[in-house]
């Protein structure tokens, strides 16, 4: 599956009347589709490098921090965004006495920002500079033993 | 305690730790018997080799990380085994923390564990210069339940527009990305409520 379509149903829950008693939730569970989307795209920019992530328990953060040890100063943004989205995502679906993720500017703003940075990854996927990034994370992924991943060609 | 409890880097890769232990102690089995869990990286415990106060630094680790490590459990083990007392290396609380977290000690001590006190000033900086509604900043630590990984976390509070925040946002986090070194961004998080 496209991880991009995560986006349409974020979109749809955040869009959706915001007077409904369920609004709340249903902006806290947009917040999560936005960050899954962002997550699966850089899971998926990841393979195009030959790099897979073999601890599962750590993968967002082993993700994250392939993209911010890229030397890539957008993928680096994307790598420091994803932490702060992946933050969004942990209030959203487990802090319930926190009423912010159930904001809609903050919902919308995280849609926006992960729609953003999908088109940042995509870009550079496409880039010139694609086989340099592809070279420095697998290098970084080699010498790093608790990486949590691996590079699979 | 007679005498203070020290630790120099005197080597590229050898940091040596000079005790003030009453009788013999060897450090590793002090490090798990007395400092909790969470104090003390499964990563970095299962390569922790005491050879006569003698620690050897695995190949790759980065020596500013290392050094924080090594304060931090110093200062624990002193408390835990001497009941306190004089210590050369326990970190200050820097004003810019105090003023931003409700427990600066335990983000202090996290901070120079990971060697990050200066990245974590320096994205406070930037944040305080990119948010110009910013209503509120707070500093403290914070564990994912899905890695179950620290952070030390920059939570902002805005009164502004969703285009005009997000503008902003990314304006600091590419000051983030120029400045900030991965060691740092590896452990450090931000957080915003457009409110």
């Amino acid at each position: 599956m496209d991880p991009r379509l995560f986006l349409q149903i974020a979109s749809d829950l955040h869009g959706a009347n915001q007077s409904n008693a369920g609004a709340g939730a249903g902006n806290r569970t947009s917040i999560t589709c936005s960050y899954y989307a962002l997550f699966n795209a850089a899971v998926e920019f990841l393979e195009k490098v030959d790099v897979a992530v073999i601890d599962k328990p750590r993968a967002h953060s082993s993700v994250r921090n392939a993209l911010i040890y890229s030397q890539d100063i957008k993928l680096k943004s994307v790598g420091i965004s994803m932490e702060t989205m992946l933050g969004e995502r942990k209030c959203a679906h487990y802090e319930m006495s926190d009423p912010k993720p159930e904001r809609l500017a903050n919902a919308v703003s995280v849609y926006k920002q992960c729609s953003q940075l999908i088109v940042d990854i995509d870009q550079r996927r496409r880039s010139a500079e694609f086989p340099q990034i592809k070279a420095i994370i697998k290098s970084w992924v080699r010498s790093t033993a608790a990486s949590g991943l691996k590079v699979i060609r | 305690m007679s005498e203070d409890a020290t630790l120099t880097i005197e080597e590229k890769r050898t940091a040596t730790f000079r005790f003030p232990f009453r009788g013999q102690m060897d450090l590793q089995e002090a490090a798990e018997s007395h400092i909790p869990p969470e104090d003390f990286p499964t990563a970095k415990r299962r390569d922790w080799k005491v050879v006569s106060g003698q620690d050897t630094i695995p190949t790759g680790v980065d020596m500013r990380v290392w050094h924080g490590t090594l304060a931090a459990l110093l200062k624990d083990l002193v408390a835990f085994t001497s009941g306190g007392g004089p210590l050369t290396c326990a970190p200050a609380i820097p004003a810019w923390l105090a003023m931003h977290s409700s427990d600066p000690q335990k983000v202090s001590v996290f901070c120079h564990r990971y060697g990050i006190l200066r990245h974590l000033e320096e994205a406070v900086n930037i944040v305080k210069k990119s948010f110009a509604s910013l209503r509120h900043l707070t500093i403290y630590l914070d564990q994912d339940y899905d890695d179950e990984e620290d952070r030390v976390v920059i939570d902002v509070s805005v009164s502004i527009a969703v285009d005009d925040f997000l503008q902003q946002y990314n304006q600091c986090i590419i000051a983030w990305a120029t400045d900030i070194s991965p060691d740092g961004l590896a452990h450090i998080r931000l957080l915003y409520d457009i409110d």
